[in-house]
């Protein structure tokens, strides 16, 4: 019965290896907007994924990336291990720039406008 | 034409640390106008408050919507969070040098100051701040910063971000001037009547309503966490460019640190017997043990042609906390208590940088490797009861039980902001920092019971975990409170354009309606 238990632990504690997650940041983020996430799977090892790509068009104009971070919580690892890696399960969280064509100081004896 | 303002109908608001969620109805990003590129001009401001009344405008015919706007999303607090439309205002990023002709007459200023004022939109980031006036074409500093960038400037300051500049307040002591758009059809310049800033003229070009015939509303709205409306654009005072030199040390938590820690001696303690009393001062208690981190910061004039650069650095080597390591970590801590000693020790330099180094202020307060899960909550007492609150903190820690958390020291000038966190002369704004778990938010709960049992007068930090009551924040801020209302009731009359942005955090405190 212990080792049984034991087995079973180690069991558990192997999904934990599903759970990863890794952050891509820009050396100066300068964050546009909220968070935008989005489901990723990957099927057979990644032979197929939905979405193939992931376009950012919740950037608008000249926005850049600024963060993405891919994560895979312990339920996405969990369904990776006991589907053998048929099915990856992955979430991906991106965030826009403002870095890119911020306005330049002007002074406040510019006009323009309405 | 300008970008109109973009709709995300996601439901579930959460802070950029994912410690508080709130269920609303969608967020409006605004985005910059744009009006004659590449630089920011009063166009600019007029188009961003017809965007922000067409919304508020669109709200008020929607019965019981709430609007509240948000920058980063920084605050540990529930402040900017709404149950109706949440407003993004981190892509108003215009900027203006002001321009001598554009001042008042009788700016009662310093000729450095006069030269040093500029106009933001709330969406400028501290860092974006920075970046602007540390530049070597404007020579000019913040006098005092919090440790992180990130938040947007006029986020900060409506919540109450202090440094620890000795001899300074807080990040809303900056500013002299604040644009705010309460309603559909009315916009103000707020500044006070002791300290008119611009002249009559530029604020009837950008079409705003003058105000500033007394000194209590703009003390009222330069800390008021988006409850006046949606602040567009402020005016800051600001200082000649200099650069810190920073120098961290470890010392043990003995009589002479105490008189440094409890009273700002700084001749009774040997780390600063070389370079005498710092610009900047913080020290970092782990109640589990006796040591005591401490970083004095020394004031040096910075090079004319010095170019600042920002950027986060990395060891691609070294193992450190993954982004969203404190989660679980705050669930082992929980069950495993014995750790949190040990921990607390790794954490506490994880959590404030113990590195040397030379820059402006802008990149000594600068990028930071971001975390989720961090628990922040800070309590301020006037240094007079220092070292008595300190004593009680570290004694109720011990009665506790390991917390996963450590106290960080800082020390802020008083403000003129009826609700300022910083209301004390002197006052050591005490930060309890760590990972955000039940036994940390135990703590944060039992520190204010604690302080009210032993009938010290404090105050709260509006932007972190705090345990304010209506009746709390009476006994913290007393008549200053009503004034509050009072200068609330001025720009909002209607009190249907107030519950607009009302919402659950300032209805618990005692400050809606």
């Amino acid at each position: 019965m212990a080792k049984l238990r034991i087995v079973a632990a180690c069991a558990l504690f192997a999904t934990t290896a599903g759970c990863m997650q890794v952050l891509v940041t820009a050396r100066a983020p300068e964050i546009a907007g909220e968070p935008h996430e989005v489901r990723a799977d990957s099927y057979a090892g990644a032979l197929a994924q939905r979405p193939g790509f992931i376009l950012a068009d919740q950037c608008h104009g000249r926005e850049q990336l600024s963060r993405v971070l891919v994560r895979r919580s312990f339920w996405q690892g969990f369904v990776g291990w006991i589907s053998l890696g048929l099915v990856a399960p992955a979430t991906v969280v991106y965030e826009c720039s403002n870095a890119a064509g911020q306005s330049e100081l002007g002074n406040s004896g510019d006009g323009g406008g309405r | 034409m300008a970008q109109q303002p973009t709709f995300d109908p996601g439901k579930t608001w959460k802070n950029f640390h994912q410690t508080v969620e709130q269920l609303n109805q969608g967020t409006w990003s605004l985005h910059f106008p744009n009006m004659s590129p590449p630089k920011t001009v009063i166009g600019d401001l007029k188009e961003s408050t017809a965007q922000i009344q067409a919304l508020i405008g669109q709200a008020r015919l929607k019965p019981g919507m709430k609007l509240r706007a948000q920058g980063s999303r920084w605050s540990l607090s529930k402040a900017p969070a709404t149950s109706g439309w949440a407003v993004g205002t981190n892509r108003l990023t215009g900027k203006m040098k002001i321009g001598a002709g554009d001042v008042h007459a009788g700016y009662p200023g310093t000729a450095d100051q006069k030269a040093g004022l500029y106009l933001f939109q709330c969406g400028n980031t501290v860092a974006d701040v920075n970046r602007t006036i540390e530049d070597k074409s404007q020579g000019r500093s913040l006098f005092t910063s919090g440790a992180a960038n990130g938040q947007t400037i006029v986020g900060a300051t409506a919540c109450g971000t202090h440094g620890s500049a000795l001899g300074h307040g807080a990040l809303h002591d900056h500013i002299v001037a604040i644009h705010v758009v309460p309603t559909a059809n009315s916009h103000f310049w707020i500044e006070r009547k002791s300290r008119p800033v611009m002249t009559k003229e530029w604020i009837d070009k950008l079409g705003a309503t003058p105000m500033r015939d007394d000194d209590e509303t703009f003390n009222a709205a330069v800390v008021s966490f988006g409850s006046f409306g949606i602040i567009e654009s402020i005016v800051i005072e600001t200082v000649p460019r200099y650069q810190l030199k920073t120098r961290p040390g470890t010392a043990k938590l003995d009589e002479a640190l105490w008189k440094v820690i409890g009273g700002l001696d700084f001749t009774a303690h040997d780390f600063f017997k070389a370079d005498g009393k710092p610009y900047f001062f913080q020290a970092v208690i782990n109640p589990s043990t006796d040591e005591v981190l401490l970083m004095a910061n020394y004031r040096q004039d910075c090079p004319a042609n010095f170019v600042p650069t920002y950027s986060l650095t990395q060891d691609p080597k070294a193992i450190g906390p993954g982004f969203d390591a404190l989660s679980t970590l705050g669930v082992i801590l929980d069950a495993f208590k014995g750790v949190i000693p040990p921990f607390s020790k790794l954490a506490a330099k994880q959590l404030f940088d113990t590195s040397s180094k030379t820059g402006t202020s802008g990149q000594i307060y600068g990028f930071k490797p971001p975390l989720l899960d961090v628990a922040s909550g800070s309590i301020a007492v006037a240094l007079t009861d220092a070292r008595k609150a300190l004593e009680e903190l570290i004694k109720l820690y011990k009665e506790t039980g390991p917390v996963p958390v450590v106290l960080g020291c800082r020390y802020v000038w008083a403000s003129k902001a009826l609700l300022a966190f910083n209301k004390f002369p002197i006052g050591l704004m005490i930060s309890i920092d760590g990972v955000d778990s039940k036994s940390t938010r135990a703590y944060y709960a039992a520190a204010a019971d604690r302080l009210e049992a032993r009938g010290m007068d404090y105050t709260q930090h509006w932007g972190k975990v705090n345990g304010y009551t209506p009746t709390r924040v009476k006994k913290a801020y007393g008549a200053n409170v009503d004034a509050w209302l009072k200068a609330r009731k001025r720009l909002l009359p209607a009190g249907a354009d107030r519950a607009l942005f009302d919402n659950a955090y300032i209805d618990e405190r005692g400050l809606a309606g």
